[in-house]
């Protein structure tokens, strides 16, 4: 049976993961790993489990527990995507029936729209922002946002179609290789996205469009950069910083190394994540505590404020500290 | 020997020379698998003392092999360490039902030391965090599954670091100062089990004890050092120190020889606070010195620069390429030079690592760079331990001997400060010769995704130990496989002394058995 199955997975999974030696470095990055202390929750221990012939069903809680925040991907000195891996297994558990969290996005008040599909209207040459469900909830922060990426370049908001299909994504529900696009996305300038999540598959999707996280885009704003001060704790949303680490790493070292402020980062140059956004805080399946995790980030540090780029991350810093806690958009007025 | 001859078919032609195992009997890889016969008793019996063991297939499947991959087991079940009061509730009773329970940390043992061949795996990760920081004392009291890393990431958030551990993110603290520690600035601090002021210590008959220099003094010396023998290590109390990032220099030479001659008269003259070399190929040797503070730099710029016989990088470029241009038949070494200095040595600087030309983490900078490039699905890293005396002997022949295996592979060289006659050193990585300074090197080679058999890994392993045989050398990794060798580098006399000490302290000679007994 375990050979059926190993050879089963094979034929399935395009993720290289039979490269993994088990170094365990990605264990030193992840967050359900510093809260939880057990491998079998962790991209460690499901790869190999994977690689000994485990079969599926023994993996559906690791499969599951998976924060996706990129973390493992970051530091892999072999360069396996382990995020693709955690999602080509779970859209497995779809097809074989033993996904949970598909079953659960279904049932929840995900508010989900029907139609996956973007509006048919030509957005050849425009800059596309997709926030995620948290900004959309936030009428002001959201209008706040645009003004601000107005800035540089005016943009375009489309409002669900981009948390919608993230959620999916991590459910398990859609592949990287399922093109939901309409052919007017092709001419697209930019696309800036709230749920990191949704980077590659863009990027694999448009490779003509520039795609980048929120993030990012608010760093290229002028003045945004220039309003940090060294008493600052800057909170990198992590999703996207790892999705395109090789890159980011050099571009908020250059940027934010300046200013003198504090980041998210720990040694290995990887974002500590909160996690307080995504699918399972939104199914209440999370087994990880934002504030924990905010605790972590804030021990022993002297900072006056808490910058942020995600706006899920307001709420675990507020809850543990009485810093401000302010949206990286705040930085800068958002008048023209 | 007469090699019998193969015939052409799928099977490739056997690689290991004929006098390869001259001497030593041909030994299984495995330790034979342990039957069985109690565990489910002990299993109960753990459940009745509120101790889950774990034996469900896909979790067993990670603790079938460790970081070499080259001995293949299989636990019953698993115990993900929480306390010491559990740890000593499974040996109490382990001795009682006699059942075999091997320790892992973090796994990076290379020769079957942390893997079970049947029996209980405690996997001590369970037991990871930092207890308390000590500022003002300057110690850290942390549990002993903890990996190194993470104790960095911990000390930093309050600007300090520990003083010495390996080069590899992922080796824990109990695992490390259970066999020693080592650094590039060993020379100066010793082995990280040297950085040790107490431990608690789980013994095999599962007393929880507290030990010290001062305080069940001769339970420390045994476990320090000693091969996870005498029992498991939970907590550690480490001296510790301010986090400084570091300059490194490196020296570039052609003669192997000529760069052990100057790396021993840096370690002599206490010329840097970090000296190792690292090779290339034997032809592109390095020695690397940093220093935690720019006095030290200047000194060592004033004092001892001008005695080393290395260049800098420039002038080895040089060198080494009229050496490539006059030798042309040898493109392929040219080549992979290189590419080893387009692909490779950024990955040493990153910029993101690099302010004002000091080295921030330097040990996530080394340990990435050697997963990336020196990790493989198998590894073999065979080792001398030698006096001041034998070193430069005895490396050149370790030398030739991965010249004759493989095309590709690294010389890892340091020294190791001793801090007296101690009785952690008896059976130890520190040859009985050794005084103030052991040298060690590691013999790395690049498997470059190529696999090899066992035999042969085998054969090469055996052939660097029988250097240390033949000088009277140690190792670093004497355990395991590897333990034919332990009784011909030490003599029956000491080895049946601590046999001895073994069976007093685990009569069932349940605690990590194989691994050296």
């Amino acid at each position: 049976m375990m050979k059926k199955e190993l050879a089963r997975l094979q034929k399935i999974i395009e993720t290289r993961y039979e490269i993994c030696n088990g170094c365990a470095v990605c264990l030193l990055s992840c967050p359900v790993w510093h809260q939880q202390r057990d491998i079998m929750l962790t991209q460690c221990g499901r790869t190999r489990a994977v690689q000994g012939g485990a079969p599926l069903e023994e993996l559906v809680a690791s499969i599951n527990s998976c924060l996706l925040c990129g973390a493992c991907k970051a530091v892999c000195p072999y360069g396996i995507d382990t995020i693709q891996l955690t999602l080509e297994l779970r859209r497995l558990l779809v097809k074989e029936g033993m996904s949970s969290l598909a079953d659960e996005l279904k049932n929840s008040d995900s508010g989900i729209s029907e139609d996956t599909h973007m509006a048919s209207t030509s957005y050849a040459g425009k800059t596309l922002f997709l926030p995620g469900r948290q900004l959309n909830n936030d009428q002001s922060m959201l209008n706040r946002i645009i003004r601000v990426l107005g800035k540089k370049e005016p943009v375009v908001l489309c409002h669900t179609f981009g948390s919608d299909l993230a959620m999916l994504f991590e459910a398990g529900e859609m592949a990287w290789n399922e093109n939901v696009l309409q052919p007017d996305l092709d001419g697209l300038r930019t696309i800036i996205v709230e749920e990191g999540i949704l980077i590659p598959y863009f990027r694999k999707a448009l490779s003509n469009t520039t795609v980048i996280g929120l993030g990012e885009a608010m760093l290229g704003i002028p003045g945004i950069v220039r309003a940090l001060k060294p008493t600052d704790l800057y909170i990198i949303e992590t999703r996207a910083y790892h999705a395109d680490f090789e890159r980011l790493v050099l571009v908020y070292n250059e940027l934010l190394g300046p200013t003198g402020c504090k980041t998210n980062l720990n040694l290995q140059r990887a974002a500590v994540s909160t996690r307080s956004t995504g699918l399972l805080p939104r199914l209440q399946k999370s087994v990880l505590e934002p504030e924990n995790q905010a605790r972590r980030i804030l021990e022993g540090l002297d900072i006056s404020r808490i910058i942020i780029e995600d706006s899920a991350d307001r709420m675990p810093f507020e809850h543990v500290s009485d810093y401000p806690v302010i949206h990286v958009s705040e930085l800068i007025s958002e008048e023209l | 020997m007469k090699i019998p001859t193969i015939a052409k078919g799928d099977i490739p032609p056997d690689h290991v020379a004929p006098d390869a195992l001259q001497g030593i009997p041909r030994q299984q890889t495995n330790p034979g698998r342990w039957s069985g016969e109690g565990w489910d008793d002990y299993v109960k019996h753990l459940a009745g003392n509120g101790v889950h063991v774990n034996e469900g297939k896909a979790i067993k499947s990670l603790y079938c092999t460790d970081a070499g991959a080259v001995a293949h087991g299989l636990p019953h079940g698993i115990v993900n360490a929480v306390s010491a009061k559990e740890i000593a509730e499974i040996l109490k009773a382990a001795q009682k039902h006699r059942v075999p329970v091997t320790v892992k940390g973090g796994g990076l043992t290379t020769e079957g030391e942390s893997i079970a061949f049947g029996g209980l795996q405690l996997d001590m990760r369970g037991m990871s965090r930092v207890v308390a920081i000590d500022k003002e004392n300057m110690t850290v009291r942390t549990e002993a599954g903890i990996y190194w890393h993470s104790l960095a990431e911990a000390l930093r958030k309050y600007g300090l670091d520990y003083l010495s551990a390996p080069l590899n993110l992922t080796a824990s603290v109990g695992g490390t100062i259970g066999v020693g520690g080592v650094d590039i600035n060993s020379p100066q601090l010793g082995c990280s089990a040297d950085q040790v002021i107490s431990m608690q210590v789980v013994t095999p008959k599962g007393r929880i004890v507290e030990c010290s220099e001062k305080k069940n003094r001769e339970l420390f010396e045994r476990v320090l050092f000693g091969y996870g023998q005498f029992g498991v290590i939970t907590e550690a109390t480490l001296r510790i120190r301010k986090f400084r990032p570091i300059t490194i220099h490196y020296f570039y030479y052609s003669s192997l020889r000529k760069a052990m001659e100057d790396m021993q008269m840096l370690v002599r003259s206490d010329a840097a606070d970090y000296i190792g070399i690292l090779t290339m190929l034997d032809r592109v040797v390095n020695i690397l010195v940093a220093f935690d503070s720019d006095e030290r730099e200047r000194l060592f710029f004033t004092n001892y620069k001008r005695y080393l016989r290395g260049f800098g990088e420039l002038g080895f470029s040089i060198k080494t390429g009229a050496y490539y241009a006059l030798h042309p038949w040898k493109y392929q070494e040219a080549a992979f030079l290189l590419d080893r200095k387009k692909n490779m040595m950024p990955d040493f600087t990153p910029p993101y690592h690099m302010v004002d030309g000091k080295i921030y983490d330097r040990v996530v900078v080394y340990g990435k760079a050697i997963w990336k490039y020196w990790g493989d699905k198998q590894m073999v890293i065979p080792d001398l331990a030698t006096s001041e005396e034998k070193f430069i002997e005895a490396i050149l022949r370790g030398n030739q001997v991965c010249k004759k295996f493989f095309p590709h592979y690294t010389l890892y060289c340091v020294a190791i400060k001793l801090f007296g006659d101690l009785p952690r050193y008896e059976m130890s990585c520190f040859p009985p010769d050794a005084k103030d300074f052991g040298y060690g090197c590691e013999f790395e080679p690049m498997l470059e995704g190529k696999t090899y058999s066992r035999d042969y890994l085998q054969s090469f392993k055996n052939e660097i130990y029988d250097i240390g045989v033949e000088l009277g050398t140690s190792y670093y990794r004497f355990g395991g496989v590897m333990k034919g060798y332990i009784r011909r580098v030490f003599g029956d006399e000491l080895v049946d002394k601590h046999l001895a000490l073994k069976r007093k302290a685990d009569p069932a000679m349940i605690l990590n058995p194989d691994v050296i007994f």
